[in-house]
């Protein structure tokens, strides 16, 4: 029971209120309050990602995460499909959207209903669009966060699927996108909004940030260290 | 790695308060798919979902968790270290419905909190969203957990509700049934919603025989994978179902030839059923496989679907027959012989129960007969 099997983190990414960046420029991570700052679709993807223009606020936050943490591990590009997952925690998921769209119900029965919103009503599209765009086939979905987590139950799952050896590559890591409607519930709001993803693999690289892994179901660094959150990985 | 188990089990639907009288009334094909009267669909093509009658009382109770609790009191106490994976995916449905005039937005964590507090355990868990695939992966996910020995015993629980929400939104996309659901029907044209709640305990042996719980079935596999295709739309070739199931085939340490039995996610949509049918063809071949959907009885139950599915699966194990599939008049061609709108009796001890869901998520679990 409970064998330890050291985990490789290959690259990581975020958007946050003071920018974006890779694990390799980590000196440059902030993670301060304030709405983040959303990146073009030509400063994030090396290939033309046309859709990008009509995702939600919550879908561009952690497609460019993702994005770039893949490109920090060097797995960006691909010509065919690999089995690589990707495990998303988020407290609010696309909360904002979910109300948007329903604007769009109000009127005539809800004939006007818009279909392009409403596919953005689910935490996991993000997860979709990463997938279509990278090739990606491997377990995909969301897990939750307690409210003052940041990205642990995404590490978490994400060792969990690694040491099962279902893949070897897992991309997880934390994502909450604006959302107004928090703000009249205080006690629902943690303040922490953006996206942080790190690429972990049971596979060896010439680029190696650090080694985790799992231990009784909690994450640890190599040190022995307890990791309490993804912000860890990253600052 | 420890054998995981399913020790109890129990649903409700807008056909039946209980499994039982849910195996019963899709045993004689009945379906719960009728018009709508809780919102107004006069201006859309789309009339019908199954709901449960006396669920939606009072405006200022949340619906999910009244559906919800109707599950945890069949299923009664359970062990103090039991882990909560909540799969439900549209909780906040309600609150949004109601011009947010509730006292929360309820959000996942917040239904795991009130199970835990419902069953009297520590807050222990997690939420899993993977589309109309939630459950099926809550199910893989806490059987890693017992598999690798983490846990003894994980509590699977959803609730979804046939929602204006989702309706107008399905509605939208067009993917809705204007008469009756009628999955791997060869004129099917559409799904129809469905209010529906699931809670799936699963213990490792030990912790069955210590409480004296009765082995309903074994979790042999699972796989999830995504078919990198379309976010609304599923891959033709169902590239994504067959590598879920090829990954849980694998776990069991089983071939294709040794299921006997699939209960497949067949929502009764065109290019969902046409997706499950190319992934079956590729898996199973001549095979003679026979296979159903419950979402012409009871519609689809979103989050609860893949749990209340694999309860009918441990009935379909223990009566040895799979249930008619409810609307089926005439079967698309490469279902023929497979599917039957009555029931199929199968020999052998595997049955295999999948889902799909928007995102290209797709998962597949293998329940063996205990």
């Amino acid at each position: 029971m409970n064998d330890i099997k050291i985990i490789n983190i290959l690259g990581g990414g975020w958007v946050s209120a003071s920018g974006f960046g890779k694990l390799s420029e980590k000196q440059n991570f902030n993670l301060s309050s304030g709405l983040p700052q959303i990146p073009k679709a030509k400063e994030i993807f090396s290939e033309p990602l046309t859709r990008y223009g009509r995702f939600d606020q919550y879908t561009k936050l952690g497609c460019a995460a993702i994005a770039l943490a893949l490109k920090d591990a060097g797995l960006e590009e691909s010509k065919e499909k690999r089995p690589i997952g990707v495990i998303v925690s988020t407290v609010y998921e696309c909360f904002e959207s979910d109300m948007v769209f329903y604007e769009t119900t109000k009127d005539d029965d809800g004939f006007f209903s818009s279909p392009n919103l409403f596919s953005y009503t689910l935490p996991g599209i993000v997860i979709g669009e990463s997938a279509i765009y990278f090739k990606l086939t491997g377990p995909t979905f969301t897990v939750g966060d307690a409210f003052d987590q940041i990205g642990r139950n995404a590490l978490i799952t994400g060792l969990e699927i690694l040491k099962s050896g279902v893949c070897d590559t897992v991309v997880a890591g934390w994502l909450d996108g604006p959302t107004e409607i928090f703000k009249r519930f205080e006690k629902e709001d943690n303040q922490k909004r953006g996206a942080i993803f790190v690429v972990l693999s049971s596979c060896k690289s010439t680029n190696i940030y650090g080694h985790i892994y799992l231990k009784n179901g909690l994450p640890y660094f190599e040190s022995g260290r307890e990791i309490q959150s993804v912000l860890d990985l990253i600052m | 790695m420890r054998e995981v188990f399913f020790t109890k089990a129990a649903i409700t639907t807008g056909l039946g308060g209980t499994l039982h009288e849910n195996w019963q009334k899709m045993m004689s094909a009945e379906s719960a798919v009728g018009p709508i009267d809780y919102f107004n669909t006069k201006r859309l093509d789309y009339h019908n979902a199954s709901f449960v009658n006396d669920l939606r009382l009072d405006p200022k109770v949340n619906h999910v968790c009244v559906l919800t609790e109707r599950v945890l009191d069949q299923i009664g106490e359970i062990p103090a270290d039991t882990s909560i994976i909540w799969t439900g995916i549209k909780g906040n449905a309600q609150f949004i419905e109601s011009g947010q005039k509730m006292d929360k937005p309820y959000l996942p964590v917040h239904y795991r909190e009130w199970v835990a507090n419902q069953l009297r355990i520590e807050n222990i868990g997690i939420e899993v969203n993977a589309a109309c695939a939630s459950s099926t992966v809550g199910l893989a996910l806490a059987a890693q957990k017992i598999n690798s020995g983490e846990c003894h015993s994980v509590l699977v629980c959803a609730a979804d509700l046939a929602s204006r929400f989702v309706h107008n939104g399905f509605s939208a996309l067009k993917a809705l049934s204007p008469a009756t659901v009628r999955p791997f029907d060869k004129n099917r044209d559409g799904l129809a919603l469905g209010d529906g709640a699931a809670a799936i305990l699963l213990t490792d042996k030990e912790t069955a025989e210590k409480n004296d719980y009765t082995l309903l079935g074994c979790l042999k596999g699972w796989g999830v994978a995504n078919d990198a295709n379309h976010i609304t739309g599923p891959a033709r070739d169902g590239c994504g179902l067959i590598l879920a199931v090829e990954n849980a085939l694998k776990m069991a340490d089983l071939k294709a030839d040794e299921i006997e039995a699939f209960c497949a996610h067949g929502t009764g949509t065109v290019y969902n059923d046409g997706m499950e049918l190319a992934a079956i063809e590729t898996l199973f071949g001549d095979k003679d496989l026979p296979i159903f959907s419950v979402k012409g009885a009871i519609g689809h139950t979103l989050g609860a679907a893949g749990s209340i599915e694999a309860a009918l699966c441990l009935m379909a194990l223990k009566e040895k027959t799979v249930l008619p599939t409810s609307g089926l008049i005439e079967a698309e061609d490469l279902a023929k012989g497979r599917i039957a709108n009555k029931a199929q009796t199968f020999a052998g001890n595997n049955i295999l129960t999948t889902n799909s869901g928007f995102g290209g998520v797709n998962a597949a679990l293998i329940i063996e007969k205990a």
